[in-house]
């Protein structure tokens, strides 16, 4: 195994432990894994979460890494039971598609990117969408 | 196949698209090819995805993906596109407007005998909609 490899293997452990820390609320771990900067994001991002979905929680499907890169499939789930963009919480269970992207120096997160099904997440909290949004492909 | 291998596959994908190729998607994709985007139905096999590549470029007659990035590791590589186009022609029941947009694409393929066996699909389907005025911007008031 190259040194490379191994360095793509120590920051694909990274971005699950992060994951994991953000399941478990476990802010300290972002101090650990993050520059300071990321880590007060991902605290007011976190925090802001569980205000507004109870009960959030992040599955890990899938990884693809290489280099400084890592890549997670995730789905995630949880209950609408605070204010969403003004949207009153409606207490619907939603589950949602999407992607984290994560960049790493030195072992610790500098660059995060989150892609979510954003549409589909709005349309399960009852949300109408005039015209209609009907794949037909 | 190397991971240098299988980005350049994705790479010629790509273009494939670019150049509005439709008719080669046959060779390029699987027999039990399988697309996953939670905005569109699962598509299955290489005349499913012509249609929806026809689909597309109906809305959106200059369609471009313009590669931001690409990890690849085992059989995986992992897109990162920004999509361009004009909004020419009827989508999913949105007539046309006229408008023009842009926004992130990300895909996970993986790569099977020289093919792109699966493909896992998030597209900003929300900010596409916000671009074409079906759906109000953040901040903007619902009409």
């Amino acid at each position: 195994m190259t040194s490379q490899q191994t360095q793509t293997d120590h920051n694909k452990a990274i971005a699950r432990r992060l994951i994991e820390a953000a399941n478990a609320q476990e802010y300290d771990v972002f101090d650990q894994l993050m520059t300071p900067a990321q880590a007060q994001q991902a605290k007011d991002t976190m925090r802001w979460v569980y205000a507004t979905f109870e009960g959030h929680h992040i599955d890990i499907i899938d990884m693809v890494a290489e280099g400084d890169k890592v890549l997670a499939r995730v789905t995630t789930r949880g209950c609408h039971s605070g204010d969403f963009e003004g949207v009153p919480p409606t207490g619907k269970q939603w589950i949602d598609r999407g992607f984290i992207y994560n960049r790493f120096e030195n072992g610790k997160l500098v660059e995060s990117e989150v892609i979510m099904d954003a549409l589909g997440h709005l349309k399960q909290l009852g949300a109408t969408i005039s015209p209609p949004f009907a794949p037909t492909a | 196949m190397s991971t240098e291998e299988n980005k350049a596959l994705v790479r010629r994908w790509v273009e494939l698209w670019n150049s509005q190729n439709v008719a080669a998607i046959d060779e390029w994709v699987a027999p039990n090819y399988v697309r996953h985007d939670p905005n569109t139905p699962e598509v299955r096999g290489a005349e499913a995805e012509k249609q929806l590549a026809t689909m597309f470029l109906t809305a959106f007659p200059d369609l471009h993906f313009t590669i931001e990035d690409l990890i690849a590791e085992g059989d995986k590589v992992t897109g990162r596109y920004t999509a361009r186009g004009t909004h020419k022609g009827e989508l999913m029941g949105i007539p046309p407007t006229n408008n023009a947009i842009s926004l992130t694409v990300l895909e996970i393929y993986r790569i099977a005998d020289r093919k792109i066996a699966e493909q896992w699909v998030i597209l900003d389907a929300l900010g596409m909609m916000q671009q074409l005025g079906v759906i109000p911007a953040p901040g903007q008031a619902a009409s």
